[in-house]
């Protein structure tokens, strides 16, 4: 039977999280993590898979800091089922580059054992979060505006 | 004390979504329900914010199908806790208009009331869905090198 994550570590994961500090993130992530962001990696870098702890630290430490900074986290729901964490984000960050404001919403789904992450699949508006980057519309080759988008 | 959704509602529910059952979803849908698909309208036309059981039984029923005919819903983590219900799956279908196989993951935040859902939010790698969708890469995005190889598709 999957042993249940107390909600006091997830609670104490997540405020790490949050504040981007890897130190203390990395008490919560076993050595062998598997971590995974949807997205196309050319566009936003940090999205790909990540395995083991070193690469999930230097995801928050360096390859997200090059593209983002991120200013705010806020769990907008956090469901605790088991062993089983989902968490819905606000984001907000200012480009690296330029500074400018960007802010979408992600999910992830994290999977704990003995207290660690040992898996997390992060899923977000990819297509939204390109174009903030990018800081201009995406080429669909369709009547496109950017008044038809919805961001969440 | 706080309401909590039986799991059983949950199983229910979750059968009848995945099987694109429109009679069968009706029933746990909130007269008042809101039901938000982030995402670009205009080329997912099944994306955006969607208010009352008339108006998703016709996303699920009609406009979703317009764009992708729905084949299979794998589930990945299917989370309760207390009124709230989060999925992750991967949905696969075939494109409406020329059969292309697309699939891609879709997460659910969902809120019951009353054993009925009452909102739901659904996040996808919209990047991804587009690019099946349209059935080519998304072009002139970033630098000459680009290629559909960098895309990570879960």
């Amino acid at each position: 039977m999957t042993e249940a994550v107390p909600r006091s570590v997830v609670e104490a994961y997540y405020k790490a999280y949050a504040a981007r500090d890897a130190k203390a993130v990395a008490e919560y992530l076993d050595d062998n993590v598997e971590w995974t962001i949807s997205g196309p990696v050319d566009v936003l870098p940090f999205c790909g898979k990540r395995h083991g702890k070193a690469a999930v630290l230097e995801l928050i430490e360096r390859l997200v800091p090059e593209v983002i900074s991120v200013f705010s986290f806020t769990p907008e729901a956090m469901l605790i089922d088991r062993d089983r964490v989902a968490t819905l984000n606000r984001l907000g960050a200012t480009r690296t580059a330029d500074g400018r404001v960007i802010r979408y919403r992600l999910a992830h789904f994290t999977r704990f054992r003995d207290g660690k992450v040992v898996e997390n699949i992060s899923l977000l508006d990819s297509y939204d979060a390109a174009e903030q980057v990018l800081g201009h519309a995406l080429t669909a080759n369709t009547a496109s505006t950017a008044g038809d988008r919805i961001a969440v | 004390m706080a309401y909590s959704v039986p799991r059983t509602v949950v199983d229910a529910f979750y059968q009848a979504y995945a099987a694109r059952d429109v009679a069968k979803v009706a029933p746990f849908l909130h007269r008042n329900i809101e039901w938000t698909v982030s995402g670009p309208m205009d080329v997912l036309p099944f994306c955006g914010t969607f208010r009352g059981r008339a108006a998703v039984l016709d996303l699920i029923g009609r406009r979703v199908p317009g764009v992708l005919k729905v084949f299979s819903f794998v589930p990945e983590s299917v989370l309760v806790d207390g009124d709230q219900l989060a999925m992750l799956h991967r949905q696969s279908g075939r494109h409406g208009v020329d059969g292309r196989a697309i699939s891609y993951r879709v997460a659910n935040f969902m809120r019951f009331e009353d054993d009925k859902v009452i909102a739901n939010l659904s996040l996808i790698d919209s990047f991804d869905a587009v690019e099946q969708v349209l059935g080519h890469p998304l072009t002139g995005h970033v630098t000459p090198s680009d290629t559909t190889g960098n895309v990570v598709v879960l």
